[in-house]
């Protein structure tokens, strides 16, 4: 399947949105809550773009609009850049002065919006942390409350049972807004303390005892990437020959 | 009024084990307790076999439901434009007065609780008290007294 952006022939395949289809032909349009890896949210908006549609151009999010053949997408009118704008400073007020959002507003050069509140956290509410939690299987946050006082928390604000302490959360936060502590003893996330699995050859550390037991076969030795390479390589020395 | 309220077991097996019943077992939980105990939360968690983070989600965003225990009778003090107008706020203060409680409070005794809210369409009789599922319309003053010593009676 063929469509355009401003111009541009780009393929898709079936089922793709705009944004798969662009950020895979590296063709760039922003969103802070778009991951290939975790199933979408649709939650800031900025990724809206016009499409053409009956000789009338429409705005919708490029990533829940799945591309039709021989669409046109425009991201350069006045509209998308008015709304584009308009949801950015929103985002400012939500997570002032934070890299990702100031790296955006420095692209498309806009100013800063006065800081009404100061805020505890970053967190735009994107929900990727949600959904990259519940694609483990774990599911051990969710939104919590409503409205002003909506925020991503653990169950009662309590360690979560489940919690592995993987870091996937941390590590798909777009504003990187996810508290987490790690430390020689061990790592410290959603009010919940982690030991280290530790290297058994070699000491270093390899994840949390909780996350290396819940992804690996019971009883499986701890030995991290490098010293099981050097490992099999010797089973493969033995059993072939120098 | 002091029946022996229905276990969370008597409650879950009148509902089939999918998601889409999780609102409406909040819903019954909530009609039957009061409030989602964390207790009942996980029991509700365990019979659909969905993570108990998404039933707290759920829990937390409608305002029907409680994770604190609410009282026996809920009054409700509409303050929608018309009821303001119409002197809402002092029936309001006769209520606070009457319990000794402020808004979205519960009495210690577990029969009351306050709660105001913003209109319940009911602009043509404001100023209007709820009290359970009883609408009391062009409330006076001393009225809400009378309204809240029917439910003490009802009780005794």
């Amino acid at each position: 399947m063929k469509f355009t952006i401003d111009g541009l022939e780009i393929s898709a395949e079936q089922d793709d949105t705009i944004m798969d289809a662009s950020r895979r032909a590296e063709v760039f349009i922003p969103g802070l809550c778009y991951s290939s890896s975790t199933e979408p949210t649709h939650s800031c908006r900025l990724c809206m773009v016009e499409v053409e549609e009956k000789n009338s151009l429409r705005l919708v999010a490029a990533c829940a609009y799945k591309v039709k053949e021989n669409l046109k997408v425009v991201t350069t009118t006045e509209r998308v850049s008015k709304v584009r704008k308009t949801i950015l400073k929103h985002l400012y007020s939500m997570a002032p002065e934070n890299p990702a959002i100031m790296e955006l507003m420095n692209l498309y050069k806009i100013e800063k919006a006065p800081i009404i509140k100061e805020k505890k956290s970053h967190c735009i509410l994107c929900g990727r942390c949600v959904k990259a939690c519940e694609k483990l299987g774990i599911s051990a946050i969710s939104t919590v409350n409503r409205g002003v006082t909506k925020e991503i928390n653990t169950p009662y604000g309590k360690p979560a049972e489940y919690c592995m302490g993987c870091g996937s959360c941390s590590e798909v936060c777009p504003t990187k807004c996810i508290t987490i502590k790690d430390n020689e003893e061990g790592r410290t996330i959603w009010h919940k303390h982690f030991e280290w699995a530790r290297c058994e050859k070699c000491g270093v550390i390899v994840t949390t005892k909780e996350h290396f037991a819940n992804s690996n076969p019971n009883n499986t030795p701890v030995v991290c990437p490098v010293c099981k390479r050097r490992y099999m390589t010797d089973v493969f020395a033995d059993t072939f020959g120098e | 009024m002091n029946d022996k309220k229905r276990s969370i077991e008597e409650i879950l097996i009148t509902f089939p084990s999918a998601k889409r019943f999780s609102l409406a077992i909040l819903q019954e939980v909530q009609k039957e307790y009061k409030y989602i105990s964390p207790d009942n939360l996980k029991a509700i968690s365990n019979y659909l076999a969905i993570p108990i983070s998404d039933i707290f989600s759920m829990a937390t965003y409608y305002k029907s439901l409680s994770l604190e225990k609410k009282g026996e009778f809920i009054i409700k003090v509409c303050d929608g434009t018309a009821c303001h107008i119409r002197g809402s706020l002092s029936v309001l203060d006769e209520v606070k007065r009457a319990l000794n409680i402020n808004e979205g409070e519960t009495t210690p005794d577990g029969l009351f609780s306050l709660e105001i809210v913003n209109c319940v369409g009911a602009c043509a009789m404001a100023p209007v008290v709820i009290c359970n599922q009883d609408y009391f319309g062009n409330v006076k003053l001393g009225k809400a007294k009378e309204i809240i010593n029917s439910c003490v009676k009802a009780v005794d």
